[in-house]
């Protein structure tokens, strides 16, 4: 092994240029492949933080009643249509049919037996109006005990004034966005009107920035019993919030829950459909460009290759003269393959932390003082491995060709053409 | 080192021959359209520590032969003895090993590496077969290299040395896994013929002191008379060379 190696060192060493574009062929692609990776991954990351940060990743609520019509629907509402921009008949139909999940206790329990369910938490959820002077804006109210709501939602993080854990059953939580287009501050008070028809003051506790525009403008928290009494719903609560382990694992598990619970069961990948997809596209698409990546590399690799052995071919057959074995050749050439791989790797793994580097240190636009990076970079030492890896992988499978070539070559052939 | 060589000049052949063929033909483009039998039958000895001349005209078939007797290349038909072992019995491994043990080439060219430097291109038999060079293995190569007086240009790669340096090279890199047979296609080709003298005068010194059997081709007369023994090939077939003195 040593003669390989020595001589495989030699080869590479005194190949000047050919082994610096063999080192950067690989190097560019490890680059480019830890480059993409990281990338998309960091965007798919900040994607489902920023939506799934507010979302639960199954929510579990108690079937829907019988359908009615549009008619039938429309009569019982009472909201003014001129200052509803956004009534859905969707929306109405949820709010109409009142279908509460009764002893959710016992039913939180079940659900926190599933394997991959990392947090339960129950909450009213249903819709309202806030008033504030004239404005009469229609918002989403959710009443949960902060603690567990909080492991839902994560909107402490995201307050930018106020406090949201620890708020009383006079206070309400709401986004910016909706405090702007209301015209309250902190503070200030507002009044809330459901579409039970029950209505209340409350005091604006605190303000939150999700970054998710639907939620900053629409959405309103408060405890679990301020929205009993506002949705006129006793002790009962409307939804069973579960977030998992792996958020991907959602429609697995919510089909598992359907299995054993009388409740409908909606799982984030589905009623975000879209997202999932784009993830999925992105996924092949990146795939695509790391194979397209290690395959221009391995070809390169692969034809600087063959134009060495060729010229070494005098060499090869000499040393096959001296004694050397077909296998000792195969691994001379094999050897050199590794070699560089190894070197490309590291200088890969180099290049590519570095432009990681760079593109973290480029800032979001700032926000209420919060400045944000552009770019959520999670150095992963499994895709830098995983780079290395193919792309070793990939550089011997191109130097197995010309290693075979060179090791059967025919010494008499060669030391024969002069 | 030691001279084996008797007060005579030339040793008196031992019992068995380091080499020995019998019958040996060798047929080129073999199932092809015209298939053309370089070798007739060639029956051919060499002992240890003799220095055979082998002459001819181009095309005659030393190299064919020099080929065959180092196990590069295999007969069509007849025996190949070398010390003792039958190389048809032999596989590409084997083959391999044999070379490396028993047998030095000196080609035209020399061959040396480019990337490795004198020493380590003398050296370069026995790291292929070792591995790497135990003290005593570079201990000889360099005796070796101030035998042929390379040893100031220990470190020097082959494109810093001189033709005849770099044949020289090549010589002891032949010798330094101490075959018993060295075979040399004509080894002084290339040189100029102040340079070839010395080359040859050192080979056959030197296969005397070390006790191999030497067998060179060479085109040149005046080289094949200063031989233990001439011999030449014609029309695929062995004979004793006739060459006048002078
Ligand atoms: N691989 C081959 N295929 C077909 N014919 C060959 C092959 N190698 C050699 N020959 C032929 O065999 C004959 C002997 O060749 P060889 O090289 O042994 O001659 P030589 O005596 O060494 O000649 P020279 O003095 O020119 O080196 C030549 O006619 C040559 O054309
Ligand atoms: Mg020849």
């Amino acid at each position: 092994m040593r003669f390989e190696a020595k001589l495989a060192y030699r080869h590479l060493v005194s190949g000047g240029g050919q082994t610096l574009l063999t080192v950067a062929a690989v190097a560019i692609a490890v680059t480019v492949i830890i480059f993409i990776n990281t990338l998309i991954t960091g965007v798919q990351q900040r994607i489902l933080k920023d939506l799934l940060g507010q979302l639960a990743h199954i929510n579990i609520k108690a079937p829907n009643p019988a359908p009615k019509t549009l008619s039938d629907v429309m009569s019982k509402t009472e909201a003014p249509s001129g200052n509803a921009p956004f009534f859905s008949t969707d929306r109405q139909k949820q709010v109409q049919q009142r279908n509460d999940i009764e002893n959710w206790q016992a039913t939180e329990k079940n659900l926190a037996q599933f394997p991959g369910v990392r947090v339960v938490a129950s909450a009213v959820r249903g819709n309202a109006f806030l008033i504030a002077g004239s404005k009469r804006l229609g918002i989403t109210v959710s009443g949960a005990d902060p603690i567990s709501e909080e492991k839902i939602v994560g909107l402490q993080a995201n307050m930018i004034a106020g406090n949201w854990l620890g708020i009383g059953p006079e206070d309400v939580v709401i986004g910016w966005r909706l405090a702007e287009e209301a015209g309250v501050q902190l503070g200030d008070r507002v009044r809330l009107e459901s579409s039970q028809g029950v209505s209340a003051i409350y005091r604006v506790a605190g303000i939150f920035d999700t970054g998710n525009n639907n939620v900053d403008l629409s959405q309103a928290f408060m405890t679990l019993r301020s929205a009993q009494s506002l949705f006129a719903m006793k002790q009962d609560v409307s939804v069973i919030q579960l977030k998992l382990n792996d958020p991907f694992q959602a429609n697995i598990i919510s089909d598992q829950i359907v299995a054993t619970m009388p409740y409908k069961v909606d799982s984030w990948m589905r009623e975000q459909a879209f997202i999932v997809n784009a993830f999925q596209s992105q996924d092949s698409t990146r795939l695509m460009i790391c194979a397209f990546a290690l395959l221009a590399s391995a070809f390169g690799i692969a034809s600087v290759l063959i134009v060495s052995v060729i010229q070494k071919s005098k060499q090869i057959g000499i040393l096959k003269s001296m004694g050397a074995k077909d296998r000792q050749i195969l691994i001379v050439f094999t050897l050199e393959g590794l070699g560089i791989a190894l070197v490309g790797c590291l200088l890969g793994c180099l290049i590519g932390y570095g432009l990681l580097k760079l593109l973290e240190g480029i800032p979001q636009a700032a926000r209420f003082g919060k400045v944000d990076k552009l770019f959520t970079i999670i150095y992963d030492p499994a895709i830098f491995g995983g780079a290395c890896a193919a792309a070793i992988i990939a550089t011997l499978l191109a130097s197995w060709l010309p290693a075979q070539r060179a090791a059967r070559m025919n010494p008499v052939d060669v030391i024969r053409g002069g | 080192m030691t001279l084996t060589a008797p007060a005579g000049g030339i040793p008196a052949p031992p019992a068995t021959p380091i080499v020995q063929t019998t019958g040996l033909r060798k047929t080129y483009g073999l199932g092809g359209p015209n298939p053309v039998e370089v070798l007739h039958g060639v029956d051919l000895e060499a002992y240890a520590g003799e220095f055979v001349a082998l002459i001819g005209q181009s095309g005659s078939g030393k190299s064919t032969l020099l080929n065959i007797l180092g196990a590069l290349d295999t007969p069509t038909s007849g025996r190949v003895l070398i010390d003792g072992v039958d190389i048809e019995k032999l596989d590409s491994n084997g083959l391999a090993e044999l070379r490396g043990q028993k047998i030095g080439f000196v080609f035209q060219f020399h061959y040396l590496l480019d990337e490795f430097t004198c020493l380590e291109n003398a050296l370069m038999p026995v790291t292929i077969r070792k591995g790497a060079p135990d003290p005593a293995d570079t201990d000889y190569a360099k005796r070796l290299l101030a035998r042929v007086g390379l040893e100031s240009q220990l470190n020097k790669r082959p494109g810093q040395m001189s033709g005849g340096q770099q044949q020289r090279n090549a010589i002891v890199r032949a010798l330094v896994n101490k075959p018993k047979l060295v075979l040399a296609d004509e080894p002084t080709g290339n040189l100029d013929s102040r340079s070839g003298a010395e080359v040859f005068a050192l080979m056959r010194e030197i296969a005397h002191e070390t006790g191999v059997a030497f067998i060179m081709v060479t085109h040149d007369d005046r080289l094949a008379r200063a031989a233990d023994r001439a011999l030449r090939i014609e029309d695929g077939l062995m004979h004793d060379a006739q060459l006048g003195v002078g």
